[in-house]
């Protein structure tokens, strides 16, 4: 007879059966190669917003009354005459409003080579409000650089955008906790008590997803008051955001616990006495944390938008927080997106981190919950 | 399936009647009595209320009286067609300013569904078709980043690609300077739909995408399905398996979801709208908004909730004679 | 069995031949691995005649069924080797193995030459259609009717497969029917074009055994009717008794007994087919029911060797070195074991 050709995997079951659950996910996972180079780019996002006042070059308020709407400059590693610099340098700048355009226009100095450090001293920040340090991740001694241009303020966008993304990913994830604790807790309720608390909880969800969820964000976002300090407007928008968001993981919530309601084990925990929280707390939840984690993962970004376009239209963070919508604000017109089209900058931060987000929830769902799509 | 049509619809009623308190909530929101806000809005734009139009305005909208009077002297105009007087728009009658915009937002909301729908259900069932091949993943990879850009976002590209890109004016408004406010002409209807391929691709792109996901899974599930088996051990051409029966079963999970759907891209056009400053609904909620006119932005909130109720009928009627085991119910 | 005998009988057979099926190997290309689900399997169906093919869940057979009319799923399954070869009324036969998946010529064996009904009534027919309309598409198909000839035709189909008031039926939809009355109705379909062939994939498994005995009498009574072929597969042995003429076993993608079913009923050869026999319950037997240790190989290690190798009670040295060839015992009765392979030998 011919050989067996090989086939399959070369692991033998042993291999298979030594693994936790655990063990299996976190492999299956590793193999969506997109949705761990997404959850890569994520953590890097994270830890840069984090230490945001170390990796920004400059304070998002600095103002440079020299580089006004300045494009962003040049790294280079060749000079004019053809030479290599192994560190990265750009040339100094001046700026000379043009006569006929009245817009300021930026020539190279190539006399002047200010090179690119890491660490180097620049403005004095406060780190979580305890550690005094002057140390940035990277700038130039003399001179600046912008490598993402200013805007109308002589401010860098790239800082700013470092600081916007503090406010942008944190409310991601703060409104998504919030969803998360709504959203399971009325979910849970709904689909374990069943009867008529169901059923006015189903109508309520019934009555926040008619309504477009943007149009409610936008009532609400408005209805704050205009003096409101920029910190508690900040609370306002992300409790807004979840206070309307947690519907969709309430319904899947709903589902998930009609459908183990009916398991044995939980008809055999009731038959024993326990009492419903624990019911509740001990066996329903942990069965459907999983699927939770996956459906919150998916949210991120959805309240990442949803804060984006509220800053956008100026019913979102106020100055002097700033958030990628709210640097996006400036961009309304047609020629400032003609003029200085570095300013839309910050939309491509936005779309990579929800990208990221999506890829990422969907590599974690293909492992949880494979049968959900 | 009359039966099944008469339910829904009085399922409808009280739904409604729920989201007009919940819109009434909102109006009541913002702190402060409502003639000092108004008045220091006005006074923001530099004018002065006149003390009759203050007293119209408590007539109108019973400003002094309690709560529940209110609510009744907001809500009880809406069925005699009275949407109540829009203050921040030199208190113009509501109606005024839905008439011509209404209509629009409809049209503006209608095509780009069909845009969504024409464009994600063939590429949806040539992706299922083409499991795993080139263009199945670079469909996909188009999928994911189109429901990862926020609708305000596309519509800046989309500006920026309409003017700089293809050289086109008709951006910024659905009809040309000339034509705004002019009886209806041929010349305009065709400014019209020249102004209409920008917005439409704007909003459409994120429902498309998603669509277009939806509609790839179905057919994957349905493609499993033992009916297809059937249908090919006929001697059917495989092209005709795929539309006559893997695709008939596979749109209608789709058309179930129109209910959810119609939200969405009722939302993206806001959004959209607010950005190409087009004459609909969503930028007057949006100056409403800007105003603190609550009472406008609830109505029109009312408004669109209204709408969408509808719309959501009309998708489950569709649904019921689409799919017979629905009927049956 | 004479050599002249059995010449003889070759020759009126193979005039008889319906299907030869010669060294099909079916293989599956998933991202696990390759799964060879048809190993090597060879056999034939004879006009009027009922061939049966026995085995637990993944053995094969279905496979088997669907590589007869090509229908094996794509792309994942692949034809690997291996001839299929189908001889239709007038020569000359048509290799099926070299016709194109998609082709028209393949399309028209489909439906009207060789037909198939599945095992779950409630999902094989769609649910969007009539009945009517579905058995109609069939007809329309492969028959020169117009739509009101194509209609009467298959409310007659219904009639023929015993379902009450069929012109009523014929405009209702799956849903609105009991599983025994869908099943009848997958029969008006496959039967609607009068194939030579029919093949029935475990058509009662998904249902009562009352609605079993009719389902399988009236399959039995439209052989006869309309003179087809029929190849039935189940796991069920009770079903293979009563249906068939001639049984195949099969394992894990091979045979490993051919038989009539009287002979395989009454000498059971291979340790497999044995042990099938002995896990049947038996009416005042008291004895514990009696399980094949041991469970069925992973399709991604197959041992070398026989397959049924670990499981066997009777295993000899040879079992786990080479795959057994055919043995044949007793005129047509072939086993595919090697205990058999001496004896063969040494009765010459």
């Amino acid at each position: 007879m011919d050989r067996d050709i090989q086939i399959g995997s070369k692991e033998t079951s042993d291999e298979y059966t030594a693994l936790t659950p655990r063990q299996l996910m976190w492999k299956k996972f590793l193999k969506h190669r997109v949705g761990v180079v997404a959850t890569c780019i994520i953590i890097i996002l994270y830890i840069t917003i984090i230490f945001a006042e170390f990796f920004a070059p400059y304070d998002k308020t600095t103002t440079n009354m020299d580089y006004l709407s300045a494009p962003p400059c040049r790294v280079r590693l060749f000079d004019s005459e053809g030479r290599f610099h192994i560190r990265p340098f750009v040339y100094r700048r001046t700026g000379a409003r043009d006569p006929k355009t009245l817009r300021f226009v930026y020539k190279d100095n190539v006399n002047k080579k200010d090179f690119i450090k890491l660490f180097v001293h620049g403005d004095e920040y406060k780190l979580f409000g305890l550690l005094n340090s002057d140390v940035h991740f990277f700038g130039v001694e003399e001179g600046t650089v912008f490598l993402l241009g200013t805007d109308e303020r002589g401010r860098d966008l790239l800082s700013r955008m470092i600081f916007g993304g503090r406010i942008s990913l944190s409310i991601g994830v703060i409104g998504v906790a919030i969803i998360v604790f709504l959203g399971s807790l009325i979910g849970t309720i709904s689909g374990y008590y069943g009867g008529w608390i169901d059923n006015v909880i189903q109508r309520l969800i019934e009555i926040l997803r008619t309504i477009p969820q943007i149009a409610l964000w936008m009532a609400l976002a408005a209805a704050l008051p205009p003096t409101l300090p920029s910190t508690y407007v900040y609370l306002g928008i992300v409790i807004i955001l979840g206070l309307i968001g947690w519907t969709g993981l309430a319904r899947e919530v709903r589902g998930k616990v009609l459908a183990i309601r009916g398991s044995d084990f939980v008809y055999a925990a009731e038959v024993a006495g326990a009492s419903s929280s624990r019911i509740i707390f001990k066996h329903l939840i942990p069965n459907i944390s999983s699927h939770i984690i996956v459906t919150a993962t998916l949210s991120i970004p959805v309240m990442i938008i949803g804060e984006s376009s509220l800053s956008f239209l100026g019913l979102g963070i106020k100055p002097p927080m700033t958030s990628w919508g709210l640097l996006l604000n400036q961009v309304r017109e047609v020629q400032v997106l003609k003029h200085f089209p570095w300013l839309l900058l910050p939309a491509l931060f936005i779309v990579v981190s929800v990208l990221c987000f999506n890829f990422m929830g969907d590599a974690l769902r293909d492992v949880i919950d494979p049968y959900s799509k | 399936m009359l039966t099944y049509i008469l339910r829904r619809i009085l399922l409808a009623i009280p739904l409604i009647i729920l989201i007009s308190i919940l819109c009434f909530i909102i109006i009541q929101l913002p702190p402060g009595d409502y003639i000092s806000s108004y008045r220091a809005m006005v006074a923001a734009r530099g004018g002065w209320v006149k003390d009759e139009v203050l007293n119209m305005l408590r007539e109108r909208y019973g400003l002094d009286q309690p709560v529940y009077v209110q609510y009744w002297k907001w809500v009880s105009g809406f069925p005699r067609g009275d949407f109540g007087i829009a203050m921040s728009v030199s208190n113009t009658p509501v109606r005024e300013l839905l008439r011509e915009r209404l209509p629009l937002t409809l049209i503006l909301n209608f095509l780009a569904f069909l845009f969504t729908m024409s464009v994600a259900i063939p590429i949806g069932v040539f992706s299922s078709t083409h499991k795993y091949s080139l263009s199945d993943y670079i469909l996909t990879f188009i999928a994911f980043l189109g429901i990862s850009i926020p609708g305000f976002v596309l519509a800046l590209v989309v500006i920026f690609m309409s003017v700089f890109v293809f050289g086109s004016t008709y951006i910024g408004n659905l009809f040309s300077q000339e034509f705004i406010g002019a009886p209806w002409s041929w010349l305009k209807l065709l400014d019209f739909l020249k102004h209409l391929p920008a917005p439409i691709v704007a909003i459409g792109v994120a429902g498309f995408c998603n669509s277009m996901r939806i509609m790839r899974g179905n057919m994957l599930d349905v493609l499993g399905q033992q009916y297809i088996q059937t249908a090919r051990a006929k001697g059917l051409l495989e092209k005709i398996v795929i539309r006559r029966h893997a695709l008939r079963i596979a749109i209608n999970p789709i058309i179930s979801r129109v209910g959810v759907y119609l939200p969405e891209i009722l939302a993206t056009e806001m959004l959209v709208s607010i950005v190409l400053n087009l004459p609909t609904i969503g930028p007057l909620f949006y100056q409403s908004l800007l105003a603190q006119d609550m009472y406008l932005a609830g109505t029109i909130l009312l408004i669109i909730a209204f709408l969408l109720v509808i719309g959501n009928l009309l998708a489950d009627i569709f649904l019921a004679w689409s799919d017979p085991r629905i009927r049956f119910d | 069995m004479t050599q002249k005998e059995g010449l003889s009988k070759a020759i009126m057979q193979s005039s008889n031949r319906l299907i030869e099926v010669d060294n099909l190997r079916v293989q599956f290309h998933i991202p696990q691995g390759i799964v060879r689900a048809v190993d090597g399997v060879s056999f034939d169906i004879n006009r009027g005649q009922s061939l049966g093919v026995v085995g637990e869940s993944g053995c094969g057979k279905s496979v088997t069924a669907l590589a007869l009319m090509l229908l094996h799923p794509q792309p994942e399954a692949k034809i690997a080797t291996g001839k299929i070869v189908y001889h239709r009324q007038e020569p000359p036969p048509v290799e099926i193995t070299s016709l194109d998946i998609y082709g028209k010529d393949i399309r028209d064996i489909r439906g009207k030459e060789i037909a198939m009904i599945f095992q779950e009534p409630m999902t094989s027919l769609s649910p969007v259609y009539t009945i009517g309309q579905q058995i109609v598409e069939a007809i329309r198909l492969h028959q020169d009717l117009d739509k009101k000839q194509a209609r009467d035709l298959a409310t007659e189909m219904l009639d023929q497969v015993k379902i009450s008031a069929p012109k009523q039926r014929v405009d209702e939809y799956p849903h609105q029917l009991s599983g025994g009355m869908r099943q009848r109705a997958m029969i008006a379909l496959a039967l609607s074009c009068k194939p030579s062939l029919l093949i029935a994939d475990e058509p009662t498994t998904a249902l009562d055994v009352t609605i079993e005995a009719q389902i399988l009498a009236l399959i039995k009574e439209l052989q006869r009717k309309f003179g087809m072929s029929l190849m039935i597969i189940t796991h069920d042995l009770g079903v293979v008794g009563e249906m068939a003429d001639e049984v195949i076993v099969m394992y894990v993608g091979k045979i490993v007994e051919k038989a009539s079913t009287k002979e395989l009923f009454d000498n059971p050869l291979h340790p497999y087919t044995r042990a099938l026999f002995r896990s049947l319950p038996k009416i005042g037997d008291r004895q514990r029911l009696q399980s094949i240790p041991g469970s069925v190989p992973s399709p991604y290690q197959l041992p070398r060797g026989c397959s049924f190798q670990g499981r066997c009670e009777e295993m000899l040295d040879e079992c786990r070195e080479k795959a057994p060839p055919p043995c044949h015992v007793d005129g047509d009765h072939l086993v595919y074991c090697w205990r058999y392979y001496k004896t063969a030998e040494s009765s010459g």
